[in-house]
């Protein structure tokens, strides 16, 4: 009969507490405290509830590199526009010192100490097209703002290595078709994007190789269309499962994610809005739908696809939330050894 | 039966847990409304986080008001907040 022993070259393993289920990913133990056999292993990706926002809103923007660094700026609860940025530790959010020009549908990226605010829509004329840098204690605008003004843009990379393009811009909500290189000081036109014309996508990457999934094109019911990015022009990469606008996602060009979102008018559009489809560089597949399906919401494009967290939004019936929900990718679960 | 619907309100972090999506299947909707997978483990997290047990016709008649009331909100939003936002829209719990 084969042992444990046999197979690991070790004996059970006596601990008077559980290791890190990742990390103990495929041993046993015993566990002289709870007084079990217990074992760990790697299961599905998962949504797991997240602390809630302090102030709950739809279309903000967020940074961030996992989990437990990420941050919330911007949005709006209605009427009231939000200048309010909060802070994400992995267990709860605090409020920290708020963004300078109150927007919302602004983009976003970066980190919780170096994270870039860019254009978005407010309740002045003309939209704002300031950049705001954050340092992890305020907000700066930079003396350099966006060539142009515009919502539902497109954003990857850093604060000073950063690419945005598409979006709506004023007077008749024009779709763009720009793409531009930020470098920390400059903006430069780059080779624009193609298909033309794009907004409310999903997006997430390098500025050098970066994805922009879905998104608006004039159709209600969004795009499944995806564009690759190498840094110097676009191409067309392989279609998301589901067409869908008005989403989120995070990661790299052979590692993403993304999630949520619309696709009116049909009645299934609440159903849909539940749905995550990851990324291998290659294809898209559908994976664990979110528990709170909703569109608008808020998450830092530079988180790793499996370590990554989404707050806020709009769903049917709730169109401004609070409710937060992380995603990892794999998730690891210690079990106890049953014998009956 | 598949589902089993209650009400509970997301108190947020360990509210519901990666092992429990893993476990059972779990949706929340508008009105505080979750619909669980009606096995062990779904009922054990009814019970963890106090949710009232509800018939799915009493669990649809919650979704519908929210949502109507959100539809007479957006009726009254400007020709601009239309253009970038969906109507929402009724459907059935699964």
């Amino acid at each position: 009969m084969a042992t444990y022993k046999g197979i690991k070259g070790v004996k059970v393993e006596t601990k008077t507490s559980d290791p890190t289920a990742s990390q103990a990913d495929g041993t046993v133990w015993y566990n002289s405290t709870g007084v079990a056999l217990k074992y760990a292993i790697q299961g599905t990706a998962a949504w797991a509830a997240g602390g809630n926002l302090n102030t709950p809103r739809n279309s903000s923007a967020g940074a961030g590199v996992s989990q437990t660094s990420s941050i919330c700026f911007g949005g709006t609860t209605g009427p009231t526009l939000q200048d309010q940025t909060e802070l994400y530790n992995g267990t709860a959010w605090t409020e920290v010192n708020d963004l300078n020009t109150t927007r919302y549908s602004l983009g976003g990226l970066g980190t919780v100490t170096a994270a870039m605010a860019i254009s978005g829509y407010a309740d002045a004329d003309p939209l704002p097209a300031a950049v705001e840098l954050y340092n992890g204690t305020s907000w700066t605008t930079s003396p350099v703002s966006t060539p142009y003004a515009a919502v539902n843009i497109g954003q990857a990379g850093t604060t000073t290595a950063a690419i945005i393009w598409g979006g709506q811009a004023p007077p008749i909500w024009q779709f763009k078709d720009d793409t531009l290189s930020w470098n920390g000081s400059t903006w430069t036109a780059m080779n624009n994007y193609s298909p033309p014309y794009i907004a409310d996508m999903a997006s997430f990457g390098t500025q050098t190789a970066a994805i922009s999934a879905g998104g608006y094109v004039g159709s209600p019911s969004g795009t499944a269309n995806v564009g690759t990015w190498n840094g110097t022009c676009w191409a067309e990469g392989n279609n998301l499962n589901r067409s869908r606008r008005t989403f989120t996602g995070s990661g790299t060009t052979t590692a993403g994610m993304v999630c949520g979102g619309q696709w009116q008018p049909s009645p299934t559009a609440a159903a849909f809005s539940y749905k995550t489809e990851t990324y291998d560089g290659t294809s898209w597949a559908e994976a664990t739908s979110m528990t709170t399906g909703r569109y608008d919401q808020g998450q830092g494009p530079n988180c790793p696809s499996g370590d990554t967290v989404i707050w806020g939004g709009s769903a049917n019936g709730s169109p401004y939330s609070n409710i937060c929900e992380e995603w990892s990718d794999p998730v690891y679960t210690i079990k106890t050894v049953t014998v009956s | 039966m598949a589902n089993t619907y209650c009400t509970a309100t997301n108190f947020g972090k360990g509210f519901f847990t990666h092992e429990d999506r893993n476990d059972f299947y779990l949706s929340g909707h508008a009105g505080d409304v979750w619909v669980v997978g009606n096995n062990a483990a779904g009922v054990s997290w009814i019970n963890r986080v106090t949710g009232t047990a509800k018939t799915k016709a009493d669990a649809q008649a919650i979704v519908d008001g929210k949502i109507e009331e959100a539809q007479v909100s957006y009726d009254a939003e400007s020709a601009e907040y239309k253009a970038m936002h969906s109507r929402p829209v009724k459907y059935i719990l699964p």
